[in-house]
């Protein structure tokens, strides 16, 4: 572009009016597209003008919310910031961006509350059989979809089979509705219907597991189980850009800026004040929009925690905290050398400062961990035996490892994603297992899609990386990540004493027993220590005080089902 | 212009494809099964040149840029609707403040040659050409967002909102129209029609507005297609700073998705952009000088 | 050289013409005072760069985590957030604070020269040695080589430039940058790229895949500067008297010709590296440009543009750093073209 910009010699004399005509139309037309872009917008946002008889997205909020503190009882338009999602469709859900919304515009036969119990939400309760493989639910009779429609167990019949069907593409349903009876079968195109979902009348289906499994109501709470209605998904493909669903909120806008969604006004539970939330996409700087008033909860981030959490501040009477479900892990990849030697794993465990790196780096957002479940998770051991922090132990395991100490040592490739925060944090450790051990580890990094097809393929040596749960049993994360069978397996940990834990586990019904069984097994596994724990998340959220009941779930999505407007 | 875009596309779809890791790796591996289902849908295991010769007739025949391939179920020409009008109002709103502010400090920078003035004008011109937008960003977000609170620190739709991503993304822009009218008014006021106009006896306010200005803004006018262009195709730092919900964000978002659709397609469309705005300068200049023509 | 050949040179008064030249532009440049301030900034950045081991208090990767985020005590003052003193820690441990990892920022400004300076001079280099060559074939030889040559530059010139080296990053970094198996070319160019780094006395910045990035990206403009000198040269009578005593192309473009274009296109080029210094801290700031720990000005801007509201002095100090870089090279490349092309001054 460079010399294009430079001028060129001019031969012009003073005959060309039509440039000059040409120039006036130009800067009269940037004027006009720009004043009336801006000015509709203006229009729009500050309410002056409603298109199609509502008062449109960005009402009154933006404006005061401060000036005015609302009353009890009043309807609230909350304006909070999220991610875009990548689909509203409930079947094609794998990422926590699109389940904040999906969560909110859907809802399933079970759901979860604020603790992570699985709690009635369509079906009012559920009988299970005494082998642990029959559920029957029941319905509740005030269920209707957002477009008027009675939502019925047939629609969970046809919901649950199109999730299955090649056809939806679904990446996850698989992994949350397999053990039906039938949706194999049906997910590989071996059959049309899902045989172990039956209709027994309009308000009761009945759905026959493979094997007793004591997580599968865990599973239904994710979206792939939530009702969709035949008549919209057959409206064409695109479909999902209006969903309709269920849920406590209907979709009302969606643009390249902001989601709106209002309030479900036939909901079949008691909601709270709020009326409309919108949701402003695009990561600006949160905090400071909080504090400018123009959003009514925000996430802190590591940035700006001190500065909130400061007493000094008045701003820290605002800060919620919620622990996530959430582990952060070095992961070593046991079938390579060095890794595949225990005890210069263990030497790596037991060298790894974790307070020292909460406390620096993280400031608050993280808290140590000991095991690999985080704290909410059902199953967490208290009394779980960790690796601790021991600079002497680690050498002395090192030398007691088959290299005999750090000059022995291949060349050690710690490989992280990302950018930003993630290195720093990576330098951090590298120098402190330079620091105890003596050990140089070269840091790489790569984007994200070159990482994770890295990992799938086992080619990493050693990387860090977090997992979060996507429903609250122990066996999303012990099963998933160690079982030696798991697709997810990316350490190739392998130990027929766990797998055998696992599978009892699986199918134990009886939940005290069940939950010693994981704890077991996530005993032997932080002893071997293929994953070194570090930390589990802590979210931190400022919520305006004339909020109440305004919650951040374990997974890092805002409850909203419950929020009303304080009174003072 | 043809074969340049051919070239265009062939770079990218191999700069895009040659990249390891496809848009359908995610955190939780999915069966090979789907994978297969999945890139059988989007088309992507067939050979490489089918699939371009495939992408390049979709966007020929219908003007179809085919669907995304990480946000599910939406079209790159959705994403483009969505996100390219809100990159147009950035670009045109610089192009503005770039004229509204680079114009006057040219003129005055030219009339009063050598002294306070054209010392300020140029000044301020060497500023905003060596703070580049990434310093300049923050540097307003601070003052008057922050510190002054005038205006909001992020997001775009409102006004208010506009106001400082259009200056930052503007003010370089300006500096070289500044410089530009200058130069040019100094060329046009040694003209031979101007000593005449003085001759004549004319008042140096009618020689100026009507001799001077009109000719001196023939180069400026010139470079206003590609200036655009180059804008409205180099907003990323900006949306990047002020979270704008532009083409660029979402471009470089893209680009770590490897969403093969949504790279290509920017690309050629920017490259169109960019071609037709060339072609209009050389157009421009075989009007103005009958010497050059374009061929 | 022959008798003929030397014959023909001084019918250009060459040599004899040039010192004059170089003189009275050296000259002229000494006494532009914003070219001079210039010009000793510059020099100023290439002497840190160059011993930056010996300025920087700390090297850049080294932190003290019990001391991160300290704002130095003489600029907490002019800060203007209430309750720093009460949230940050305030010290004089650091001339300019320090970062999440408590590294010297100053250090890291100091460092950060071995990156910014490299992309400007390697792209300027680059384009000029690419381009210098390609122009030279294209406007030596003309014709149908000419016109196919040209129109390549001009398919280039479409491709939206940011969006080519965002692509060509992307792709440099996840093909070259892992460990690879020995005998490949993406290999040996983690190598080479490794040789560069080290040369830097940079532990793994990848700078050699943003020098071809930017290079690839920078010679066209070079090359059609190139061959329009050219074209103007060619015709000349000293060029045609080479030719009659029977000196070849390669001999008639490097004696002859090059020696002639080689000025305005050096100026070019100085005007062209702020550019590319742009583009590297551009290419950081998206986190495609050098891998950490190697400090890179735009890194520590997209780092503490995060920061900005609690910790202004993050951002701060890398800015200030461009900002000054950038009017010096602007200052030197203008004054440069003044003093070698007076007839140019006050043009843009």
């Amino acid at each position: 572009m460079t010399d294009l910009l430079q001028p060129r010699p001019q031969r012009a004399g003073p005959k060309h009016l039509w440039l000059w005509i040409l120039l006036a139309i130009l800067v009269v037309a940037c004027l006009t597209i720009a004043c009336a872009a801006g000015g509709v917008a203006w229009l729009i946002s500050s309410g002056r003008i409603t298109l199609g008889g509502r008062t449109p997205a960005a009402a009154t909020p933006g404006a005061s919310p401060v000036a005015t503190q609302p009353s009890r009882g009043t309807a609230l338009d909350l304006r909070l910031m999220a991610d875009p999602p990548t689909t509203l469709d409930p079947a094609m859900v794998e990422d926590s961006a699109s389940a904040e919304y999906v969560d909110k515009i859907y809802s399933g036969l079970v759901g979860l509350d604020e603790d992570l119990n699985v709690v009635p939400e369509i079906a009012e309760r559920w009988d299970i059989s005494d082998d642990g493989t029959v559920y029957t639910f029941h319905l509740r009779d005030n269920v209707y979809f957002h477009n008027g429609r009675k939502a019925t167990a047939q629609d969970f019949k046809y919901s649950i089979e199109r999730a299955c069907d090649p056809a939806t593409r679904s990446p996850v349903a698989r992994a949350y509705l397999g053990d039906i009876v039938g949706a194999e079968d049906k997910l590989d195109g071996r059959a049309s219907e899902v045989r172990g979902v039956e209709v027994l009348d309009s308000r009761t289906v009945r759905i026959t597991i493979r094997a007793a499994r004591a997580s599968f109501l865990a599973k239904l709470t994710y979206p792939t189980g939530f009702v969709v209605a035949k008549e919209v998904v057959e409206s064409g493909p695109s479909w999902w850009r209006k969903p309709v669903g269920t849920g406590p909120f209907r979709l009302r806008s969606w643009d390249a800026k902001q989601i709106v969604l209002e309030k479900h006004d036939r909901y079949y539970q008691p909601l709270g004040d709020v009326r409309t939330v919108t949701f402003l996409f695009g990561g600006g700087a949160p905090v400071t929009m909080y504090e400018q008033g123009e959003l009514d909860a925000a996430p802190v981030g590591v940035s700006d925690i001190e500065r909130v959490l400061d007493p000094a501040n008045p701003l820290h009477y605002e800060v919620q905290e919620t622990p996530l479900l959430y582990t952060q892990y070095v992961g070593f990849n046991v079938r390579k050398p060095p890794f595949d030697d225990p005890m210069v794993r263990r030497a790596f465990a037991l060298a790894t400062n974790k307070q020292a790196m909460a406390d620096v780096f993280f400031k608050r957002t993280r808290v140590p961990a000991t095991g690999i479940l985080p704290p909410g998770m059902p199953g967490y051991n208290e009394n779980l035996q960790a690796i601790p922090f021991d600079p002497d132990k680690a050498r002395e395991a090192l030398k007691a490892s088959r290299y005999g100490g750090a000059e022995n040592l291949p060349r050690i490739v710690l490989t992280v994603t990302g950018e930003g925060a993630t290195n720093a944090f990576a330098e951090l450790l590298a120098g402190m297992y330079e620091e105890v051990l003596g050990v140089h580890l070269d840091i790489e990094q790569v984007d994200w899609a070159t990482y994770l097809q890295d990992l799938n393929a086992h080619k990493l040596q050693m990387f860090t990386l977090a997992w979060s749960a996507d429903y609250p049993d122990p066996e999303n994360f012990l099963e998933t990540q160690f079982h030696s069978r798991s697709e997810l397996n990316n350490t190739g940990y392998s130990d027929p004493e766990v797998d055998r834990l696992l599978d009892q586990a699986m199918t134990e019904r009886d939940t005290a027993e069940r939950l010693a069984l994981y704890q077991q097994a996530e005993q032997r596994i932080v002893d071997a220590a293929p994953w070194i724990p570090l930390f589990h998340g802590v979210d931190y959220t400022l919520v305006k005080p004339y909020l109440r009941g305004l919650k951040v779930t374990a997974q890092g999505n805002y409850h909203l089902r419950a929020v009303f407007a304080a009174t003072q | 212009m043809i074969p340049v875009l051919i070239f265009i596309s062939i770079v990218t779809f191999g700069l895009a494809h040659g990249v390891p890791g496809g848009p359908f790796d995610t955190e939780k591996k999915r069966p090979p099964e789907i994978r297969a289902n999945l890139e059988k849908y989007y088309g992507l295991d067939k050979p490489i040149y089918i699939q371009y010769l495939n992408y390049m007739g979709n966007i020929i025949t219908k003007f179809d840029f085919g669907p995304s391939l990480v946000q599910r179920g939406r079209t790159v020409n959705e994403i483009f609707a969505a996100h390219l009008p809100v990159s147009a109002q950035l670009g045109i709103l610089a192009l503005l403040v770039a004229l509204l502010i680079g114009i006057p400090l040219g003129i005055v920078a030219a009339l009063k040659q050598n002294t306070f003035w054209d010392y300020l004008g140029m000044g301020i011109a060497v500023f905003g050409v060596s703070v580049p937008n990434i310093v300049l960003g923050p540097l307003l977000i601070w003052i008057f967002a922050l510190a002054l609170g005038w205006f909001p620190v992020a997001g775009w739709g409102k006004p208010s909102q506009m106001v400082l991503p259009s200056i930052a993304l503007g003010l370089g822009s300006s500096a070289i129209i500044g410089r530009l009218t200058r130069a040019s008014m100094l060329q046009v006021i040694r003209e031979d029609y101007i000593r005449t106009a003085r001759a004549k006896g004319l008042t140096e306010r009618v020689i100026m507005v009507r001799h001077a200005l009109k000719n001196a803004f023939i180069p400026v006018a010139t470079v206003l297609g590609p200036m655009f262009a180059a804008l409205t195709t180099g907003t990323f730092v900006v949306e990047q700073i002020f979270a704008i919900p532009g083409m660029g964000k979402y471009f470089i978002t893209s680009v770590t998705n490897r969403d093969y659709a949504v790279v290509m397609g920017t690309t050629l469309l920017y490259a169109v952009f960019l071609v037709i705005a060339n072609l209009a300068v050389d157009i421009t200049y075989a009007f103005l000088d009958p010497r050059i023509r374009y061929t | 050289m022959t008798v003929q050949e030397r014959a023909a040179s001084r019918l250009t008064a060459r040599e004899q013409r040039e010192t004059n030249l170089w003189a009275d532009a050296f000259r002229r440049l000494i006494r532009n005072r914003a070219a001079l301030i210039g010009g000793l900034i510059v020099l100023g950045l290439i002497l840190t760069a160059v011993f930056a081991p010996q300025i920087a208090p700390m090297h850049y990767a080294e932190g003290d985590s019990y001391n991160a985020l300290t704002v130095p005590s003489w600029l907490a003052p002019f800060l203007p957030i209430k309750n720093i003193q009460s949230y940050a820690k305030i010290n004089n441990n650091f001339l300019f604070g320090s970062d999440e990892l408590g590294r010297d920022i100053f250090s890291r400004i100091v460092y950060g020269t071995r990156v910014s300076l490299p992309v400007g001079f390697m792209g300027a280099l680059t384009a000029l040695i690419i381009g210098l060559v390609y122009g030279c074939i294209s406007g030596y030889y003309g014709g149908r080589v000419d016109n196919i040559m040209m129109r390549i530059v001009d398919i280039m010139y479409a491709f939206p430039t940011m969006l080519l080296i965002i692509l060509l990053m992307a792709f440099f970094k996840s093909t070259f940058a892992q460990v690879q198996e020995p005998g490949t070319i993406a290999y040996t160019f983690n190598q080479i790229n490794k040789v560069v780094d080290r040369f830097l006395g940079l532990q793994g910045g990848g700078m050699l895949f943003i020098f071809m990035g930017i290079g690839l990206t920078a010679w066209m403009g070079m090359a059609r500067l190139a061959r329009g000198q050219i074209l103007s040269l060619k015709e000349k009578e000293f060029i045609e008297a080479a030719h009659t005593v029977g000196a070849g192309d390669l001999r008639i473009i490097v004696r002859h010709i090059l020696p002639n274009i080689l000025g305005p296109c050096i100026v070019a080029e100085t005007l062209a590296i702020p550019g590319y210094i742009n583009y590297e801290v551009f290419l950081s700031f998206i986190g495609l440009g050098v891998d950490a720990p190697t400090p890179s000005w735009g890194s520590m801007i997209s780092e503490g543009s995060r920061s900005i509201r609690s910790y202004p002095h993050m951002i701060l100090f890398p800015a200030l750093a461009l900002s000054i870089t950038m009017f010096a090279f602007n200052f030197l490349g203008d004054g440069l073209r003044d003093a070698l092309d007076p007839r140019m001054r006050g043009t843009s």
